[in-house]
């Protein structure tokens, strides 16, 4: 008798406060796991970086007389000026993101890693490369050439001089 | 005090013996079990291992070899992290000073690199091998996908400890591997920078690749590699064509199987 009393009585209670603390469990869990994921990419993005600024400055109209290619590997771009015009293109490969190189002898821009090749004014040559070199906007700011990498603009844009 | 005659008491020598190992010497087949149940390396070993999963041309020990050459990149890989410094300005340095300075180390890195790209091919030939023994079938699914994974892991490991020697081949091409990676639709662009900590391949890169290079992934690697070989115990073992010949023992015997 007293041990079905018991028995009963266990059935009635113990579900639900069973039900309510695995259902509490799992809510903790997800909980801390939420947490631990925003905490995790939290800490990984970077919140510096100790990177060359978007806008960069490329000397005097003097520094870049007409014919001539200047490759700066910092800021990864050329400034070209050919034809009477000014104008600077990204080196970085559009293919994978290889540092381009000029080529003096073929006046063609190479990528080495997998052997794209642009003309003077960024476009394909050869693929793999699909798309031509990104065109940065130039401005003269007191004398002061400033090339925007943040912003990219047509193909037949230049500085005309 | 009961009235049996008093044993005497084992030298100190003998009791730190039977501290350590519990079972008499492995000439009963109840020691011979116990043996083996009660280490922790040999425990490995299923209950009951029939002599035809033993041969050689059953799984060409590929696993087991795999597993040993994982064994044998830790310990090198252990080697060159008191020499290795994971800075830009020294990491490069560092290389040098393991090829042509360091006693042994130029044979402790060409160690480490053959074992990795042996670790490759081996793990592959060992999945090629699961295939066409059709040993992915249920009960063993599972243990497929898991071994899939530790496939994916070892090439993981492979391509970070790419980016170390810090190099024109390692930095372009870890700047390439990590371009792909920013192609993905969904995040592909949040995966590139926070496996680089920057925009491009820089200091944060190369120290992020060495973590995961020298800890995080051999932590999961291992992880893993118990849980395979774990659930292929669970599984049954190595997983065979159903026997035809008239009597196994003596035919495994003839053969040359090894107990
Ligand atoms: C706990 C395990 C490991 C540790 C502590 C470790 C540590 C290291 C260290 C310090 C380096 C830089 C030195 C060097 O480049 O030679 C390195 C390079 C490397 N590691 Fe590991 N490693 C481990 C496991 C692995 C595994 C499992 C693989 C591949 C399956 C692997 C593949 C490589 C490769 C390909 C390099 C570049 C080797 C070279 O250029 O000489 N490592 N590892
Ligand atoms: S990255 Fe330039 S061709 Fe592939």
């Amino acid at each position: 008798m007293l041990l079905d009393d018991l028995a009963e009585q266990a059935e009635e209670n113990e579900p639900n406060r069973r039900e309510f603390l695995a259902q509490a469990g799992v809510a903790s869990l997800g909980v801390a796991t939420v947490g631990t994921g925003t905490v995790a990419v939290g800490f990984l993005s970077p919140a510096v970086l100790y990177e060359p600024p978007k806008k960069v400055s490329a000397g005097t109209l003097g520094d870049h007389p007409e014919g001539t290619v200047h490759f700066s590997p910092e800021y990864k771009l050329y400034v070209i000026h050919r034809k009477r015009r000014l104008y600077a293109l990204s080196a970085i490969c559009t293919h994978l993101g290889c540092m381009t190189r000029y080529q003096r002898d073929s006046r063609e821009i190479h990528c080495p890693c997998h052997g794209s090749r642009f003309s003077l004014e960024g476009e394909v040559l050869n693929g793999p490369a699909a798309e031509p070199l990104p065109r940065f906007p130039i401005a003269l700011q007191e004398e002061q050439l400033v090339i925007d990498r943040g912003r990219e603009v047509g193909p037949d844009e230049a500085l005309v001089i | 005090m009961s009235s049996f005659p008093k044993k005497k008491r084992p030298g100190f020598a003998k009791r730190v013996w039977r501290s350590i190992v519990r079972h008499g010497a492995p000439n009963t087949n109840r020691n011979r079990s116990l043996a083996v149940f009660t280490n922790l390396f040999l425990h490995i070993h299923p209950v009951k291992v029939r002599r035809r999963a033993m041969r050689f041309r059953a799984t060409y020990y590929l696993g087991g070899l795999t597993a040993a050459t994982f064994f044998l990149l830790v310990v090198s890989g252990a080697f060159l992290m008191i020499y290795y410094r994971p800075d830009p300005l020294r990491a490069y340095g560092d290389m040098k000073d393991l090829q042509y300075v360091v006693w042994m180390g130029r044979f402790l890195r060409n160690l480490h690199r053959w074992a990795a790209h042996t670790m490759v091919l081996l793990a592959f030939l060992h999945l090629c091998r699961v295939f066409f023994a059709a040993a992915y079938k249920p009960p063993r699914e599972f243990n497929w996908v898991i071994g899939v994974v530790l496939m994916g892991l070892t090439l993981l490991l492979s391509y970070t400890g790419y980016l170390l020697p810090w190099d024109q081949l390692a930095f372009w091409g870890v700047s390439v591997g990590t371009n792909i990676i920013s192609a993905m639709p969904a995040g592909g662009d949040m995966v590139k920078l926070l496996l680089l900590g920057g925009t491009g391949v820089g200091g944060n890169a190369l120290i992020r690749f060495y973590v995961l290079h020298c800890f995080i992934l051999p932590a999961v690697l291992t992880v893993g590699i118990a849980l395979h070989i774990w659930r292929f115990r669970k599984d049954g073992g190595v997983c065979l064509p159903p026997y035809e010949g008239p009597d196994q023992q003596a035919t495994t015997a003839s053969k040359g199987g090894s107990p």
